[in-house]
């Protein structure tokens, strides 16, 4: 490749590929279904496409083009055949007038609409549905506090965060103790472990008696735009537990928009209102990334970043990536192979130099003794 | 395409590493004592016996963090230098420069 630079003397021109020539497949949250019933139906641009999302009387939301007839209250034309048999919808439950539009797969769960984006038009794929926000116990915990914003924005810069150590080196001033990536199939996550994120602080915190001295975060994307952050506020009395959703879908090749939705597990000792609590982190949660978006919004592409040994694992997460972009054929195993990049700064140096053949093993799943 | 824009794996690439519990092999790499990146293929995952016998859900933090096993055989590998670590030194303050192997 002549655009990479291999010896010290050779100059390294930045390579600019241009934004993908379509948006990625999968499921994209749209907001709260609450949302479109304060207008419904509702009117919104996404995916470059004019899209109406009518809440019926039942409940169930369905999302078509513009040309869909009903939700826009025009004379029903003449798009009958045109239903697709996915739509889960139309097609399964309901005896509506058949005048509508292709509809979008929908999927409504945790009070957030989703719908299927796919440029080949294909159904949702398997296995590749959204895990509820809650878990089993939804009644422990508050309503999601949601927040929207809209960015000019690369959506790769947004989901890149999750790569970011850097962030944490320069910006935030700490380090994790422990930091990880893992990419398989569909699915991208980060463990952090260590002293508390900047963008995550309590206010209560500085003036209050309690400290927050740790955080410990598990972060998922599933696909390639919602994101579910379990995370564990370790202040010296006692914990909470927050669940961050962040999301986002693209209005064009330009313009996203981005959600931040915060949760908090009911607890008797957090003094604070547990719903006051997560109304709190969820604007601070967009603040962070309304401070982020600045840079993005100069930002040039750039596809051969060059990165320090200290960076994280930037072309792993864009190879991982690159799946959504292309045809469902073509995904390839280099896109979806199992990847992991930790960094684990618990062990001492010294240490280990005397660990060999003195590493506790985990017993409890291979029955194995520490050497 | 990663491997090949990415001027860290070109000059010190993943290497190949059998894990001791299964016969799982995977490219492993460390810049530094505390770094490690793992590419796994869908044979080795396969061949990985403890992943199976793990209790593993969906949500974030039911999912499968790793290895014990291999993790294992990466330290044990790195102490005995079959490992390359990009930067091997005793202190963090003083780096060596990269060794190429």
């Amino acid at each position: 490749m002549d655009n990479v630079a291999t010896g010290p003397d050779e100059i390294r021109h930045i390579v600019n590929n241009g934004a993908p020539t379509r948006f990625a497949r999968g499921w994209h949250c749209l907001g709260p279904v609450q949302k479109f019933l304060a207008q419904n139906p509702t009117q919104l641009r996404a995916f470059g496409q004019d899209l109406a999302i009518e809440v019926l009387a039942d409940g169930h939301c369905v999302a078509s083009n513009e040309r869909c007839s009903l939700s826009l209250g025009q004379d029903p034309g003449a798009q009958s055949e045109t239903i697709e048999p996915f739509c889960n919808v139309h097609g399964a439950e309901h005896s509506m007038p058949t005048t509508l539009a292709p509809c979008w797969p929908v999927l409504q769960q945790d009070g957030l609409l989703f719908i299927w984006h796919d440029a080949e038009g294909a159904p949702p794929r398997a296995g590749q549905s959204i895990p509820r926000v809650h878990g089993t116990s939804p009644e422990q915990w508050t309503d999601l506090v949601w927040n929207e914003i809209t960015l000019k924005a690369d959506p790769r810069d947004v989901v890149e965060h999750l790569v970011d150590t850097a962030t944490f080196f320069y910006e935030s001033s700490n380090r994790p103790t422990f930091f990880k990536n893992v990419f398989e199939n569909h699915v991208a996550t980060q463990y952090f472990d260590g002293p508390m994120r900047r963008e995550y602080s309590h206010h209560a915190a500085e003036a209050a008696p309690e400290k927050l001295i740790w955080t410990n975060s598990v972060a998922s994307y599933f696909g390639p735009s919602f994101m579910i952050d379990e995370l564990d506020y370790v202040h010296d009395r006692y914990d909470i537990n927050a669940i961050l959703v962040t999301a986002h879908y693209p209005i064009d090749e330009h313009t996203l928009v981005l959600f931040c939705g915060v949760s908090v597990k009911h607890s008797k000792e957090l003094g604070s209102d547990p719903q006051e609590f997560a109304a709190d982190q969820s604007a601070r949660m967009l603040h962070g990334f309304g401070t982020d978006a600045e840079p993005w919004q100069q930002k040039t592409r750039v596809d051969n970043p060059l990165l320090c040994e200290e960076d994280g694992p930037v072309y792993q997460m864009r190879r991982w990536y690159e799946q959504f972009f292309c045809d469902a054929a073509d995904i390839e195993p280099r896109m979806t192979d199992r990847f992991e990049y930790e960094m684990d700064t618990t062990m001492p140096l010294d240490m280990w130099k005397r660990s060999l053949a003195r590493t506790p093993v985990s017993s409890k799943t291979t029955g194995k003794q520490p050497v | 395409m990663d491997q090949q824009s990415d001027a860290r794996l070109i000059e010190i690439p993943l290497q190949s590493l059998d894990c001791t519990e299964c016969v799982a092999r995977v490219l492993v790499r460390k810049s530094t004592w505390q770094q490690t990146s793992i590419q796994w293929t869908e044979e080795a995952l396969e061949a990985c016996r403890e992943r199976p016998a793990t209790r593993c859900g969906e949500r974030p933090k039911d999912r499968f963090i790793g290895c014990e096993s291999l993790r294992h055989e990466i330290r044990e590998a790195t102490n005995d230098g079959r490992l390359n670590v990009v930067y091997r030194t005793d202190s963090e303050t003083e780096p060596d420069r990269p060794t190429v192997s």
